[in-house]
């Protein structure tokens, strides 16, 4: 099952090193390269930030480790979208560790099943996205990636963990 | 040269037990451990927001923590280790911590899960 997770990260909107400094502008950028890879459309552009935005007012997406999971529901979504993004030095993210962020799992999910999204499935995957980030490796390959497809391929390499 | 435990209780949600942690609190250095069932109640389970607002909580407190689901025991210090659990609203949690502040600890988890995070959708 958890094989097929890594392709919900689309190799063009994904990141080995973002540029932003805050929350808002980092949120903003991942946004931005999801709309420009091709896996978010224009017109949800907006919104989607806003969701991610709202959710971090709720509690910080930030899960120790070095690792923030920024994770909301977007109305007019049919599937999820998934991203994978670096930041080399690490963001202030209010983390519950109160260590600074390196490794964003951010995920958008259809408010509702469809034939493309099945509930029960994404929350296997969210599982699958915890495993990963709690594994050392992961997070020192990923840190350490060279290109937008040695991301991917870390994701599809471990796949079945 | 370590210092012996003193006395190591086992407390359960059984209200005729309380007193034992109420007798061991009056001893600070002793390690307690306690351990309490406990069900998820808000609908969404145990999913990032409520494993955020467990940890956030238990971090306050020093004793260390165990959460047991269907199983599987995890640090309950660790929201990525929470976050691998598969814990629906109806499941019941284990919650197991050790140290002098174990029961005060059991007692603030309890009281979250107990009102279901605070979530009610």
């Amino acid at each position: 099952l958890t094989s097929q997770f890594w392709k919900h990260f689309k190799t063009k909107s994904c990141c080995i090193a973002l540029k932003s400094n805050s929350k808002a502008d980092v949120l903003g950028e991942i946004v931005g390269n999801l709309v420009a890879g091709g896996a978010l459309p224009e017109e949800l552009r907006a919104a989607a930030l806003e969701a991610l935005l709202e959710r971090e007012r709720l509690a910080s997406t930030g899960v120790g480790m070095n690792v923030a999971i920024p994770h909301v529901k977007l109305a007019g979504l049919t599937r999820a979208v998934a991203n994978l993004s670096v930041h080399r030095e690490g963001v202030d993210w209010a983390a519950v560790d109160g260590d600074s962020v390196k490794v964003f799992f951010t995920v958008l999910r259809p408010d509702q099943a469809s034939d493309e999204h099945d509930p029960e499935t994404h929350l296997e995957m969210m599982r699958w996205i915890a495993r990963l980030a709690r594994k050392r490796d992961f997070r020192r390959f990923s840190t350490q990636a060279k290109t937008k497809k040695e991301l991917v391929d870390l994701l599809k390499e471990m796949s079945s963990i | 040269v370590r210092t012996p435990r003193r006395a190591r209780i086992w407390v359960t949600g059984d209200p005729s037990r309380q007193r034992e942690a109420e007798i061991d609190r009056s001893e600070p250095e002793t390690a307690v451990l306690v351990r309490r069932s406990v069900r998820i109640v808000n609908p969404r389970g145990l999913h990032a927001r409520p494993c955020h607002a467990l940890v956030s909580a238990a971090l306050e407190f020093e004793s260390r923590l165990s959460v047991n689901c269907a199983g599987r025991e995890v640090d309950g210090k660790s929201i990525l280790s929470l976050m691998t659990l598969s814990c629906p609203v109806g499941s019941e949690l284990e919650l197991i911590a050790e140290g002098s502040d174990a029961q005060a600890l059991i007692e603030r988890l309890s009281g979250l899960v107990n009102a279901g995070f605070g979530e009610s959708d």
